[in-house]
Formats: structure tokens, C-alpha cells, sequence
């Protein structure tokens, strides 16, 4: 009798690792999981000028001291990413030297236009230490209002004809790729097409 | 040493203690090994001034690494054990009280800050229980001597402690994704 509640107490003890480790395995593949279906698109943001909208114009000075047209006809059809940024955004930053690679791939249709506010000083700093002087860069608090941005990084793209395609809150190079996937797919956000694509499947 | 503390079989005194080692090994471990990034962690919760941050952040890794000494040899485990469970309390009142201040988006920096942990209440649960563990193992043992078997019995009970600790600090892990997954799809 002892001899088998020994036996049995090994077993169970057995069990009971062996069932610790796979609830811990099982909980690591959930976390892979949500992982892996987050959306990777740009987090689409709901206030300000809708997707499809015209986009609001304005006539603004850059830093550099040319007038730079927003929204309506592009005179260079040409689509325009406007990014909001600011000197203090640690994001932002970070983004910077993958916008000036997208410039140079996607010249041939896009243009990349910084936007931003504050004191003109620590602006024309920062855009000589980012090397960011062949950019359009406004400031103008107006833009920001117009589109309603509450949350930096923020990216807007507007077609050649002035129309809204993609907006939303950009924290790295997938968000702003999606922006352009976006637009190509007709939707106005990347959260839209999987939602789409889950309705089509069902 | 304290008659008021209730006596327990010493393997389950023992079980706790070693717990607790390899708990606070782990933790002080993850926490060297990038221990600059511990100090960031540690600034985020914004209790200590700018300057103490690297004090503390080598104070704290230090005492973990102390008690995960402590916690294995007889003569000092009590003591390693009651301030694992001072360490605890002050590490949930740190937590509550950003909690509180709504910062839930920090990062525990619990086991070091490899796995990125954010606050949540499940946090102070399991600190509470953890202290339960500390005070057991900081219990006097009743007098039996360990054989054989009483060995193989703590190696299987630290092998099933660890993997379900582990479990539990990777469900806290996932919590806050499924969080944001869900709040995507009520914004659809």
C-alpha cells in the first residue's frame, strides 16, 4: 500500500510539471498569436477631414522661406505625404531616416511635406541636424488644427487631385508603408481592409 | 528566533525558500544584464529623483541578489525572507501608486526589462502572493531530519513552481495586447 502511494505521488508529480510546462508553452503561443493578428497598419484615427474628403487647402511658408501649396489640384501631380512631427517627439525621430528612404524611392509620385509649430529657432536647428533641409517644413498650428492631429507622429496622405486616401498615427515604417498599401487598395485605412477581408471570408 | 511565527514541515519551508531564491535570482539577473535599461524602467515610475536612479536601480539589483543568496543557506534565510517580503511590499506600493496616477503603459521591469511587462492590478495580486510564499518560508520548520526523497520532492516542486510562475507572468504579459486588439475592433 505505501509502496503504491509512492508510486502514484512520482506520477502525479509528473503530471503536474508536465502540465505546468504546457499551460506556460500554450500561454507563450497565445502571446505569439495576439502578436501576430495585431493589425500592423497605421492606427486609423476618426476625428478631422474623413478619408475621401477633399483636404483642407492652405498657402503656408516653409522654413526655408517658398510658399507651399496644400490640398487642391497638385500643380505637379504628385501626391503629398503630409507628416506632423515635432523636435521633442522621440518617435518622430526615429521616423525621419525612413521618410527621406521613401522619398527617394517614391519620388517619381509622391512628396514628402513636414509640418509642424513652435519656435522657428529650435525648428531650423533640428532640421539642420536631421538633415532634413531638401523638405518642405511648415509651421503652422492652423494645419495641425485643420486635421485635427492630437497625437504626433501623425501622417496624412492626399492624392494628386487634393482628396484625402490614408491618415493616421505612424509609429514606424510598416504604419506608413500601410498608409500607401491604403491608397492603392482603395480603403481608407489598413484596419478597414481587414475588417473587409474578414466580412468577405465569412 | 520568533516564537509568534507558526512552525511548518521543513520541506514546505524549504520549498519556499528556494522559490524565492530562484525567484529573486532570475530577477536580479535580468536586471544586470541590461542594467541601463533597468534604469530607465526605474525612472518611468517617476518616485525617485533623477539623480538617485542609478543608486537605487544598483541598491535594489544588489538586495534581489542578496536575498537569492540568503534565501539557500539555513542561518539566513529568515532574514533573507522578511525582506524579500519588505522588497515586495515597497515594489507593489510603487506600482499602486502608478496605477493611481494612471501611467498603466510603464514597464514593470519585474524579471528584468528583456520581457516588456505593463502594469496592471493582476501585478500586486501576485506580489501579495508572493509575500504569502516569503512569510512561509521565513516560518520556523518543525524539527524532522531531510532524507533522500526530500530532495527529489523540492527539485520537483521548484521545477512545477518555476514553469507556473512563468505561466502566470506570461498570461500578465499577454493581457495588455488582447487589451489593444480589442480596443482596435470596438474602433471599427
Amino acid at each position: 500500500m505505501e509502496n503504491l502511494l509512492v508510486v502514484s505521488n512520482l506520477i502525479l508529480w509528473v503530471l503536474v510539471i508536465g502540465l505546468g510546462v504546457t499551460v506556460l508553452a500554450l500561454a507563450r503561443q497565445v502571446g505569439v498569436l495576439y502578436e501576430r493578428i495585431a493589425p500592423a497598419g497605421a492606427l486609423m484615427v476618426l476625428q478631422g477631414p474623413a478619408v475621401g474628403e477633399l483636404a483642407p487647402q492652405f498657402e503656408l511658408e516653409a522654413v526655408s522661406g517658398e510658399t507651399i501649396l496644400l490640398g487642391g489640384l497638385s500643380q505637379a501631380k504628385k501626391s503629398t505625404l503630409l507628416f506632423f512631427l515635432s523636435p521633442t517627439c522621440p518617435v518622430c525621430n526615429t521616423l525621419i531616416p525612413i521618410l527621406k528612404s521613401i522619398q527617394r524611392s517614391e519620388s517619381a509620385w509622391l512628396d514628402i511635406v513636414f509640418a509642424s509649430d513652435g519656435d522657428l529657432g529650435t525648428q531650423k536647428a533640428f532640421i539642420t541636424k536631421k538633415d532634413i533641409t531638401s523638405f518642405p517644413y511648415v509651421l503652422s498650428p492652423q494645419l495641425g488644427m485643420a486635421y485635427q492631429v492630437a497625437k504626433l507622429p501623425f501622417a496624412v496622405l492626399v492624392d494628386e487631385h487634393g482628396v484625402i486616401r490614408a491618415k493616421g498615427l505612424t509609429n514606424n515604417r510598416e504604419h506608413l508603408e500601410s498608409l500607401f498599401s491604403a491608397m492603392e487598395q482603395g480603403v481608407s485605412s489598413i484596419q478597414e481592409f481587414m475588417s473587409n477581408r474578414q466580412q468577405g471570408a465569412a | 528566533m520568533l516564537a509568534s511565527v507558526p512552525t511548518l514541515d521543513p520541506i514546505v519551508v524549504l520549498i519556499a525558500n528556494y522559490s524565492m531564491a530562484l525567484l529573486f535570482g532570475l530577477a536580479s539577473y535580468g536586471k544586470l544584464s541590461e542594467f541601463r535599461v533597468f534604469c530607465v524602467t526605474l525612472e518611468e515610475y517617476q518616485l525617485i529623483p533623477v539623480q538617485l536612479v542609478t543608486t537605487v536601480a544598483v541598491a535594489v539589483t544588489g538586495l534581489e541578489l542578496l536575498i537569492s543568496v540568503g534565501a539557500c543557506w539555513q542561518p539566513t534565510a529568515q532574514s533573507a525572507m522578511f525582506s524579500a517580503s519588505v522588497l515586495l511590499t515597497i515594489y507593489g506600493f510603487a506600482i499602486a501608486i502608478n496605477l493611481m496616477r494612471g501611467r498603466r503603459d510603464i514597464d514593470c521591469g519585474c524579471t528584468g526589462p528583456a520581457r516588456r511587462q505593463l502594469l496592471s492590478g493582476w501585478l500586486l495580486i501576485r506580489n501579495v502572493g508572493l509575500i504569502v510564499i516569503a512569510f512561509i518560508g521565513a516560518s520556523v520548520p518543525s524539527e524532522r531530519a531531510l532524507t533522500a526523497s526530500d530532495i527529489v520532492l523540492l527539485a520537483l516542486a521548484l521545477i512545477a513552481v518555476m514553469a507556473l510562475y512563468a505561466a502566470i507572468n506570461q498570461l500578465m504579459v499577454n493581457a495588455p495586447r488582447l487589451d489593444a486588439l480589442d480596443s482596435i475592433m470596438d474602433a471599427r
